[in-house]
């Protein structure tokens, strides 16, 4: 008879009481569980709500573009880098960028932006802000002279389709530039912000603009002449690390960042295109989403303490009674020779034991539920409106959570464990003559 | 040497009433094999007598020897692997763990004690057949009567050969036949292991086939 064993049958003692902890215990973990899945369901829901909107899994700069936002530094080589991103299976669509910061007016305002110099096409594979057009149309060429904006920049601005707007800019040269553009279209943004803060226009056309290529350039350079970024998506963006390591490792960003450094031809240019090119995925473009996550996990997990903490004191309710209700064996068990450590050590398995019972009942039905409602979804109405602000569809499709499982069992032992130690410590300061009197 | 010697023991109880003296100074001993009731009317001190000799209460005063040991001086933790080791206990109420076997109950003391699974359940199966419960030995205490609890908890005491056995008015909650058929067991034990058997009881059929009988008066040996 080992000491497991005894504690398992001193467990079913009182089989309704135990049964009720154990129910309490299934329940606390389901209820966790599924909150959890839920909440990382609707955070998920967001974070690619927010890559598919203008975020993207990944973007190729160059480090200097990166850090200093400087118009000249274009990425070199394009043509060569499109061509080991199409090659790479794990890249599922991709859309080379200009980037400018404009300030646009028209006759009832101004505001500063972002202008998106956007191959049409390309951008629309890759984001969603710009197949979510609900007025007018997208961009549909590379030269014209048309802007697409958000909803909530047209209100403010007053504008609505075929009105002009001026966007104002400085080009390399250092020359501000100004040029009249008519709205094409005004795009659903997954943020109000982010409608207050991008617009797109055909890349040739704003790049002519800024001077940042010519005829010659855009001839040799074919389909995609000139860019700032190149945005792509992936199949798995949760998992994307070995598709980065992977890109790192293609040609075109390993050659050129040879080829350039050995061309330098002065400081300058070095600044411009002489520094690596740089692979950045969703979480370090916008660490926000990665910390939400992060910030996410843990709160869940603390969450999810207080609910086992809260059962952790019925648990102790729970083990004083049995405590109470068997002084007299206790006594005895002390007075034929059973010495504290192993007193202790029953008292503590029986709760932990009494704990983990409801444990693998609350993970199941806990798993069960979330997978049953990731395939149904969870439809929410009520508040579909405010969920739309955040760009969050409202049916929500949770997840199960299986990288939870085993900080929970050990919440729960450390917590049964807890629990055990006021109920054993009443235990070891039984007398046995005293308890043995106890009728 | 005896034994068990004790040496001019007293067990005073402090209340707010005053004090009250459960044993005052018994000096006497036990020889191996004995056979020996402590006896004597309800509160005369024969459990506290007995309470003390197993190092379950600490005497007020005075010295118990076993096997040269004075268990007096032995710490908390030190007395609990004393008694494990040297003493077999009966108590009046069986007092047998509910959740377990009588097998398992007549087998724990061999497992606290660190002995193998099969050579206790060994033992174990020896002392139930001893007596007479072998067909039993997979019942828990509920499904025995009184008395078949009782003589588990008998080969209990006797699981690990102890030095001696201390007998708590053993009978008392007993039918005769009951009573007579544990006090054979315990009388065969008694001659077949040699074990030392101290009773305290006030059960005139156990004062019978006592072979020593200690009377005690108001905490105290009485002279015959």
């Amino acid at each position: 008879m080992n000491t497991i064993r005894m504690a398992w049958r001193n467990i079913w003692r009182s089989p309704w009481r135990s049964a009720v902890v154990i129910g309490s215990m299934s329940l606390g973990v389901w209820a966790g569980i599924t909150m959890i899945g839920w909440a990382t369901g609707l955070n998920d829901a967001r974070t690619m709500s927010m890559l598919d909107d203008n975020v993207g899994h990944g973007r190729v700069q160059s480090a200097a573009f990166m850090e200093s936002q400087d118009p000249r530094a274009i990425l070199p080589h394009l043509p060569a880098i499109i061509e080991d991103l199409q090659r790479d299976s794990t890249v599922t669509a991709f859309a080379p960028r200009v980037v400018v910061q404009v300030m646009i007016q028209s006759g009832s305002g101004a505001a500063p932006m972002m202008a998106l110099g956007v191959y049409p096409e390309a951008e629309q594979s890759v984001f969603s802000a710009a197949r979510k057009v609900v007025q007018g149309r997208f961009l549909q060429d590379l030269e014209s002279d048309e802007v697409v904006i958000g909803e909530e920049l047209a209100k403010r601005l007053e504008v609505g389709i075929d009105d002009r707007v001026v966007l104002t800019f400085q080009d390399v040269l250092g020359e501000v530039h100004s040029a009249l553009y008519y709205v094409a279209g005004v795009y659903d943004g997954a943020s109000n912000l982010l409608e207050e803060m991008m617009l797109y226009v055909p890349v040739l056309n704003i790049s002519r603009q800024m001077h940042l290529v010519d005829s010659l350039a855009i001839a040799e350079n074919g389909r995609f002449p000139v860019a700032h970024e190149l945005c792509f998506r992936v199949q798995e963006p949760y998992a994307m690390d070995p598709s980065l390591a992977h890109l790192e490792a293609q040609d075109s960003l390993r050659r050129w960042n040879v080829f350039i450094r050995s061309q330098i031809e002065s400081l300058d240019q070095l600044a411009l295109d002489g520094t690596p090119l740089v692979v950045r995925g969703w979480r370090s473009i916008s660490p926000e989403l990665g910390y939400a996550d992060e910030v996410m996990a843990q709160s869940l997990l603390l969450f999810m303490t207080i609910i086992l903490l809260a059962m952790a004191f019925g648990i102790l309710n729970t083990m004083l009674m049995a405590i109470l209700e068997r002084t007299r064996e206790l006594g005895m068990l002390m007075a034929i020779g059973m010495n504290k450590r192993k007193l202790f050590a029953l008292i503590v398995l029986e709760t932990i034991l009494l704990s983990f019972a409801g444990l693998p009942i609350g993970l199941a039905l806990g798993h069960f539920t979330l997978a049953l409602t990731a395939k149904t979804g969870i439809s929410l109405k009520g508040v579909e409106k405010g969920m739309a602000e955040f760009g969050i569809d409202s049916t929500i499709y949770p997840v199960t959570v299986p990288e939870f499982y085993l900080p929970i069992a050990a919440l729960v032992f450390v917590l049964a464990f807890l629990s055990a130690l006021y109920p054993a410590r009443k235990a070891l300061k039984l007398n046995p003559i005293e308890s043995m009197r106890v009728l | 040497m005896a034994l068990i010697e004790l040496k001019n023991v007293f067990k005073v109880y402090e209340s707010q009433a005053g004090s009250v003296t459960a044993v005052g100074g018994v000096s006497t001993s036990f020889e191996e094999g004995e056979f020996t009731a402590i006896v004597g009317p309800s509160g005369c001190g024969k459990t506290t007598l007995l309470n003390a000799i197993g190092g379950l209460d600490q005497p007020t005063q005075g010295e118990i020897h076993i096997d040269g040991v004075n268990i007096v001086a032995l710490k908390d933790r030190n007395l609990i692997d004393f008694r494990l080791q040297h003493i077999g206990f009966v108590f009046q109420a069986y007092n047998l763990i509910p959740v377990l076997t009588a097998l398992e109950n007549t087998a724990f003391i061999l497992e606290l004690q660190g002995v193998g699974k099969k050579e206790r359940d060994a033992r174990a199966m020896e002392l139930l057949e001893a007596v007479g419960l072998a067909d039993r030995a997979h019942n828990r205490p509920n499904q025995l009567s009184g008395g078949q609890q009782q003589r588990v908890a008998v080969a209990r005491a006797l699981a690990s050969r102890p030095r001696f056995v201390l007998a708590d008015e053993p009978t008392a909650n007993l039918d005769s036949k009951s009573t007579e058929t544990l006090l054979d067991i315990m009388a065969q034990l008694n001659d077949k292991e040699k074990t030392t058997f101290i009773f305290s009881t006030h059960d005139q059929r156990v004062i019978d086939r006592a072979r020593r009988i200690i009377p005690l008066e108001d905490g105290k040996i009485k002279s015959v």
